[in-house]
């Protein structure tokens, strides 16, 4: 049938949907609250994942990491890498990478005067390291590390258990390159709380310098370059630009690589969203098969006639579905039409979910969420939706098709 | 035999074997129309005369004997082919009128040109030419609840002629009209049928439509009682 025949029986379809108007309106409205739950709900939680993956990136890990050859595998205080600054200035002089910032990593012990506790130290250069993650602006008392002196910067968390305050020392230990156990003590200068809970539990910041000097290393080591990117959509690009520039006893990983039950993570969630789609489709559909088979029963004598008259099987199922399929497409117009503001509304300023920090906290996501609109979600609305509204016409279209032309008008 | 017939029932035996007992509708009928007819199946109610009526319009199927449209065996076609048969050769006026409700008379006549893929500047000039010719121009952007019985049913005349069938037929068109608004309706139907070569066949009762008939056939129990040409 032509393009022109679809539009004149879409018109006859359209014209049917108001023949009874509170009907539609009761089914359209569902649509419309269907779609709007859905677009504001996919996308929030698109935002939540991403902003859970986004904070464990720009909380420590980066979007692409440079170690020696092996690190990753068995991150040992031995596995460093020299010419650390030179390295550096060569990553961040590629276009794409916004900052750069060598680490020293060691797995040690911080005692205070009544407890210890096992935790991550990094040793970082300040003024590089605030360029690339946010560990900087994460502190509740104290201040941010000095390029230089016996500083220390702990969690809130881990300061509670080892029971110590702003100003009071610590004793870091931990494994040298070299058999030996190298010990320094430090003042704790800042105390910082992250959107993770296990974060600041375990991650101790001191400058670099000082934590060459307490492992016996050259001053020109690190174990990790951690890289910042513009958009983190480059990292794959970029891995593989450097892996070919560097040389063979470096390895290049991006944050795919380094947490991958992360991306797995997001993506699970992102996922998860079907079934919620799958939810709403389900009592769409119920709603859609009842109004259209109410419709079409009360219609059989007029399907009747149309059989009559020549109207083939086809164009009659082609009717009846689009009369579904237009009330999807309107519903689904108009329930974008009102998340739409709501959606930029968030989007400006996020969704608040304080009451459920703690729990949020737990998963590394903020207490504010701001709402993430992709063309997925487009895509999902536009064809779920209006689809699931033309699945709910098939079977009522089935029964139009099937009254005999006879029956029908012996009933009229 | 007549090779111009329009359609041909030999033999027609039309069993309903719906409810408890079985109900004989046709007994064996036997008929030709040829083009330019204007006929009329008479006889009381349940004679079987719609049975008749859905049988020569492939809106039906006979239990035995076979029906030739065009010398066609409509016993061979699928229903597919039987509705596009209908839709291209057979012109349809019911009784009820059954006009779409939700389109205008102009809509309502241009529909069947819509189903056959006509365009659509074409298919309004013709719909219009149709409507104006039956003397009911006025009515065109009217839909069917603003319409009176009478007006409704010349617009189902409208959508019956409008694409030229080679037959049209008529199922108690004037039943649910008041005498005088039927005669109008049968001259028109007249008029077609002499001016441009329309072919009629009626079912009816209604004492005007018989009398209008130029061939008349009395339906009886199921069997064709006796037969007039005037």
């Amino acid at each position: 049938m032509s393009f022109r025949g679809v539009t004149g029986l879409a018109r006859v379809a359209w014209r049917n949907l108001w023949r009874n108007r509170r009907r539609t309106l009761i089914v359209l409205s569902s649509v419309v609250v269907g779609v709007f739950v859905l677009v504001l709900f996919d996308t929030l939680n698109l935002g939540m994942v991403e902003q859970m993956l986004d904070n464990q990136l720009r909380l420590h890990i980066g979007h692409v990491q440079i170690h020696r050859q092996g690190y990753h595998a068995n991150p040992a205080v031995e596995h460093f890498f020299r010419k650390a600054e030179a390295l550096r200035q060569q990553v961040a002089a590629e276009p794409e990478v916004r900052a750069v910032a060598p680490r020293v990593l060691v797995h040690g012990l911080l005692s205070s005067a009544y407890n210890n506790g096992g935790v991550q130290l990094v040793g970082v250069a300040p003024e590089a390291e605030s360029l690339v993650t946010f560990i900087a602006e994460q502190l509740v008392a104290g201040r941010y590390l000095a390029a230089e002196g016996p500083e220390i910067l702990i969690g809130e968390r881990l300061a509670r258990k080892l029971e110590v305050r702003l100003g009071d020392r610590v004793v870091a230990m931990a494994a040298r390159p070299d058999g030996q156990i190298g010990s320094e003590v430090f003042r704790v200068v800042g105390l910082f709380r992250t959107v993770s809970a296990d974060f600041d539990r375990t991650m101790a910041f001191i400058p670099i310098d000082r934590a060459r000097a307490m492992l016996g290393l050259p001053p020109d080591a690190a174990h990790e370059l951690a890289v910042l990117l513009d958009d983190v959509r480059q990292a794959d690009a970029l891995k593989t630009r450097l892996q070919a520039a560097l040389p063979d006893t470096l390895e290049v990983l991006t944050y795919r690589d380094v947490v991958p039950l992360l991306v797995m993570q997001r993506d699970l969630y992102a996922e998860m969203m079907y079934l919620f789609y799958l939810i709403i489709g389900v009592a769409l559909i119920f709603g859609i098969i009842n109004a259209m088979l109410m419709a079409v029963m009360e219609r059989l004598p007029e399907f009747g006639v149309l059989r009559a008259i020549g109207m083939s099987e086809g164009r009659l199922f082609l009717l009846v579905s689009l009369e579904s399929l237009l009330i999807g497409l309107l519903g689904t117009a108009i329930g974008w039409a009102l998340s739409l503001p709501v959606y930029a509304y968030l989007a400006r300023h996020g969704l608040d979910l304080a009451v459920f920090s703690e729990a949020l906290a737990a998963f590394g996501v903020g207490s504010v969420i701001y709402p993430r609109l992709t063309f997925r979600v487009v895509w999902n609305a536009w064809l779920i939706i209006p689809l699931v509204a033309w699945l709910g016409a098939l079977y009522p279209a089935w029964r139009a098709i099937h009254v005999e032309p006879v029956e029908a008008m012996r009933a009229v | 035999m007549n090779p111009n017939a329009i359609v041909r029932a030999e033999q027609v035996t039309k069993i309903y074997d719906e409810g408890a007992v079985p109900v004989q509708a046709l007994r064996g009928v036997s008929l030709t129309i040829e083009p330019g007819e204007f006929t009329v199946i008479a006889g009381p109610s349940g004679s079987g005369k719609t049975t008749l009526l859905n049988l020569l319009g492939a809106l039906d199927v006979p239990t035995e004997g076979r029906v030739f449209f065009e010398g066609q065996d409509l016993s061979t076609l699928s229903r597919r082919e039987r509705a596009r048969l209908r839709l291209y050769k057979i012109g349809f006026v019911f009784q009820a009128y059954n006009l779409i409700p939700v389109l205008t008379a102009l809509e309502n006549v241009e529909f069947v040109l819509l189903l056959q893929g006509v365009p659509e500047r074409e298919r309004r000039r013709r719909a219009l030419e149709v409507l104006e010719q039956l003397g009911i121009g006025e009515l065109a952007h009217k839909r069917p609840h603003e319409m009176s019985g009478g007006q409704q049913q010349r617009v189902a005349v409208a959508r019956a002629v409008v694409s030229h069938p080679r037959l049209v037929l008529a199922d108690e068109p004037t039943a649910n009209l008041d005498s005088a608004t039927g005669a109008r309706l049968l001259d028109l139907m007249e008029q077609l049928n002499r001016t441009q070569g329309v072919t009629f066949v009626f079912s009816s009762h209604d004492p005007q439509v018989i009398e209008r008939g130029r061939r008349l056939l009395r339906l009886h129990d199921g069997r064709i009682e006796r037969e007039e040409r005037r």
